[in-house]
């Protein structure tokens, strides 16, 4: 699409609408969000971004093919789930570290399940701009 | 074929030295166990499946055929295919037939067994088609794995009947059932002997087999020794005592087998390829297997074993002979065959021990086989059928006694132009080590006795009364009945213009087995691919609209049969904010429905949508209605990218009447079942457990987030993979359009 209004524009709502999608996979635990829907608002951003550059430079910005990224975020999940395990409990069982965790205090949580919800966010983007850039290259 | 005279490259010396350690180790561990559990490992508790293997003195002696012919095969098959371009493929599909082939003997769970099973019909077919740029390997490899593994699926019905009525998917119990206790012991028994009958060749199923000789040399004299056709015979014996519970069963076992013994012994006969030859005697020994079983007495459980080992040993001496003889002469054909005997002594001298041994001459182990056939078929009472069964026996050994004539004349007749081609020793060291097994086989069989009759043991299920298993029982009527065979068997040779003749007039006449399968194929072919273009003409809306149609048609069914639909109680109360969206959405579906342009229709669904994901946020489910939101937002972008390509809709739309009733219907379907769903009164159990635990044990106060990434990962990891092979899906159909690049 040859606009130069939507071309300028569309790199600050790029950024925006990225950063927007991992404030939602962060916050996912604790309010509306995570790593599903997360993926999708990634997905929307770089599709937005695709409808005003081309496909070609999307994939450059994307920076790995898009079922590297898909088939990355399923490895992410499927470790996610293996740290149960190594931990000696069932799989997919979460695993939760509190950094710096005092009496009353319960530190910075880093846990197994962000690594999972991130594989899950990973999977959607890749999965869903690989379909995308495939359609749009298509003709 | 590789050029056999050539030197023996290092990759092919070091496959075989690799085959006969880890063969000769096999054969080891299989003396030394005679009898237990070797391994056992549960895959599912309820009902219980195991990977389990057992051994026994009968799968003792099988195992041990296996791997000491495998030993002989595959120091034939590496000098064999020496510099193949698939050497290595070939090498390793030999070895996962081979290893398939031991867990159908040793395994102990019918699961396992089945699995082993196909796995060998798999193997099998890669074997038999392994020249894959023949159209005829080809066929011949469809065809046997067609016929083998629908039989499978037979089995596999089968012994799934008969594991549940018998409460037991361990064969080592299952074979002790008692089957007038099941309903349906029958039905399952009639499946799983399918199954067998079609892995062994026997008629109306023979057809496959001769066949199979389209496969390189090693795998014909392997699949047709000791395994591959032996596994049905074997599963057969094993299940004896089940049969024995139903003698209708052992009286079709007599007639069919030696049905097929005398059939196969006459076409074997006037075949010019040796191969082809061959491979009808070993149609023959199966015929005969399955007759004695059949017979099912004690001589006659005796007379299998010993003729079980007895076939396997020559058998395979036979068919690595045959590929040493095509390595010496360059041809199989029969009357090709001159002179061996002074050009080629040692391949002559295996291929004379092993035809001993086929012809049934004292004191090899086959002779002793033979003499058990007669006596076990002279001791019952004979009716009409007996004697037709003897009748057939007796055509079928004299076959064998012709067709050793036959080819063990060929070598004697002086050839003006002998061949002077040097054969390796690894072509022939199989077959005359084979054939000096044959040899003294007899004696062997004396001096093991005992492994014999343990493995006579297993089979009936009860201890051995007598020992049948003598090289001299004194003149008897089996004995005279074995002189007039030898006899018999010089009156075939000369009276093998007629056995021709009249084979040719049966096939004219159409009774053809082999041209009756390739007519059955094209009908199955013609008539699955009509009955497809019936449902599915390639058209998604035609696609979809048979799917919903069946669904609108099963589930109204079912909800038409309910009587409790009168009791559904809702207490739902319409407010103004809800009706206004319910209007909103029946409004886009009549924009979607009747728009005649598709960015409307699109933009339609798109209504329809968004005010499901308001519906969401108005009922309080924010997570759900922001997926529905993105979700739209998303197929609108898939769709209207798509879009651009495709034609435009007729100006006038046909009114789709069929198309506007069936989606109706399926609407009011699933009101009615939301309905039931939500008067049903809701188990808080789970949710209740999920509230509390989210944050006690969880540290989640998004509860829906928290069952997605913690309670119920593994179910959103299996939801991920499948958004990522429905990605992929696509992407191979675009790439399949071939404009794509990426």
């Amino acid at each position: 699409m040859k606009s130069l209004i939507y071309g300028v524009g569309i790199r600050l709502i790029f950024g925006l609408l990225l950063i927007f999608s991992l404030v939602m996979l962060l916050r996912g635990h604790n309010l509306p969000g995570g790593g599903f829907i997360g993926g999708l608002i990634g997905a929307l951003a770089f599709i937005v971004f695709s409808i005003g550059v081309g496909p070609a430079k999307t994939r450059a910005a994307l920076r790995l093919p898009p079922f590297a990224i898909a088939a990355l975020g399923l490895s992410c999940a499927l470790f996610a789930g293996f740290l149960g395990w190594f931990a000696g409990a069932e799989l997919f069982t979460s695993q939760w570290l509190f950094i710096g965790a005092t009496e009353t205090d319960k530190g910075f949580p880093l846990s197994s399940v962000l690594l999972f919800d991130l594989g899950v966010y990973l999977t959607v983007l890749g999965s869903v701009m690989g379909m995308v850039l495939l359609l749009e290259e298509f003709y | 074929m590789a050029e056999t005279s050539a030197s023996v490259n290092s990759s092919a010396r070091l496959a075989q030295v690799a085959s006969i350690l880890w063969l000769g180790a096999l054969f080891a561990l299989f003396l030394t166990h005679t009898h237990g559990d070797l391994l056992s490992v549960i895959w599912l508790s309820e009902p219980q499946v195991e990977f389990r293997l057992r051994i026994d003195a009968f799968r003792q002696v099988f195992t041990g055929l296996i791997t000491a012919i495998g030993i002989c095969v595959f120091v034939f098959a590496c000098r064999y295919l020496n510099g193949h371009p698939h050497f290595w493929r070939f090498f390793i599909i030999l070895h996962a037939f081979t290893l398939a082939m031991l867990g159908v003997v040793l395994a102990d769970d019918v699961i396992t067994l089945f699995i082993a099973w196909e796995l060998t019909s798999l193997t099998s077919y890669f074997l038999i088609g392994f020249k894959h740029e023949d159209a005829k390997s080809r066929r011949a490899a469809l065809q046997g794995l067609l016929v083998t593994a629908s039989g499978g699926l037979c089995l596999l019905a089968g012994l799934i009947i008969l594991g549940v009525e018998a409460d037991t998917f361990r064969l080592s119990e299952l074979v002790n059932a008692d089957l007038s206790r099941m309903s349906f012991g029958t039905a399952g028994l009639v499946l799983v002997t399918l199954g067998c009958v079609t892995k062994s060749a026997q008629v109306p199923f023979h057809f496959w087999l001769p066949n199979a000789m389209q496969a390189p040399t090693p795998v014909s004299a392997f699949l047709h020794s000791a395994t591959m056709v032996k596994a049905g015979v074997f599963l057969l014996a094993v299940l004896m005592p089940l049969y024995a519970q139903a003698p209708d069963f052992l009286q079709a076992f007599a007639v069919i087998g030696a049905l097929t013994a005398a059939f196969a012994g006459l076409k074997s006969v006037v075949q010019h390829d040796i191969k082809q030859v061959f491979a009808y005697t070993t149609l023959m020994a199966l015929g005969t297997l399955v007759a004695l079983l059949g017979i099912g007495s004690e001589k006659a459980i005796q007379g299998f074993v010993m003729f079980l080992v007895a076939h396997a040993l020559y058998k395979a001496g036979l068919f690595l002979g045959a590929g040493a003889i095509e390595s010496a002469t360059g041809t199989r054909d029969l009357r090709q065959l001159k002179g061996l005997w002074w050009s080629h002594r040692t391949i002559a001298v295996a291929v004379l021990l092993n035809l001993l041994a086929l012809a049934g001459l004292p004191p090899l182990a086959a002779f002793i086989g033979k003499e058990l056939i007669y006596g076990a078929l002279f001791a019952t009472e004979l009716d009409a059928l007996g004697w037709l069964v003897v009748v057939l026996v007796f055509v079928a050994n004299a076959s064998m006694v012709a067709v050793s004539i036959r080819v063990g004349r060929m070598l004697f007749i002086h050839n003006s132009q002998p061949s002077s081609r040097v054969v390796p020793p690894d072509l022939w060291i199989g077959s005359l080590a084979l054939g000096g097994a044959s040899l003294v086989s007899g004696f062997w069989a004396l001096w093991q006795t005992g492994l014999l009759l343990d493995a006579a043991t297993v089979i009936q299920a009860m201890a051995v009364k007598t020992n049948y298993i003598h090289l001299w029982a004194g003149i008897n009527a089996a004995l005279i009945a074995s002189l007039v065979t030898y006899a018999a068997g010089f009156g075939v040779v000369r009276g093998r213009g007629l056995i021709r003749d009249s084979q040719v007039m049966l096939y004219r006449l159409g009774l053809h087995a082999d041209r009756a399968w390739d007519i059955g194929l094209r009908a199955a072919q013609t008539g699955f691919e009509r009955l497809t273009r019936l449902i599915s003409d390639g058209r998604v809306s035609r696609d979809f609209s048979t799917m919903v149609f069946f669904t609108v048609l099963l589930i109204g069914w079912i909800i038409a049969q309910d009587d409790s639909i009168n009791t559904i109680q809702l207490d739902f109360v319409l407010d103004g904010i809800v009706l206004m969206i319910g209007l909103l959405m029946i409004g886009g579906i009549l924009l979607a429905s009747l728009a005649s342009s598709r960015i409307a229709t699109i933009a339609g669904l798109g209504v329809v949508g968004i005010g499901t994901a308001l519906l969401f946020i108005y009922y309080g489910a924010p997570d759900v209605a922001i997926t529905q939101l993105l979700i739209e937002t998303l197929a609108v972008v898939l769709l209207a990218t798509a879009l651009l390509h495709l034609p435009r809709l007729p100006v006038r739309r046909p009114v789709r009447k069929f198309h506007a009733v069936l989606s109706i219907l399926f609407g009011g379907i699933l009101t009615v079942i939301l309905m039931r769903v939500s008067s049903t009164p809701v188990d808080r159990t789970i949710t209740d457990y999920y509230e509390t635990a989210s944050w006690t044990e969880a540290y989640g106060l998004n509860i829906v987030n928290v069952i997605l990434v913690d309670f119920r990962a593994l179910d959103t990891f299996g939801e991920i993979t499948v958004v990522m092979i429905a990605a992929l899906a696509a992407r191979v159909l675009f790439l399949g359009h071939g404009k794509a690049t990426r």
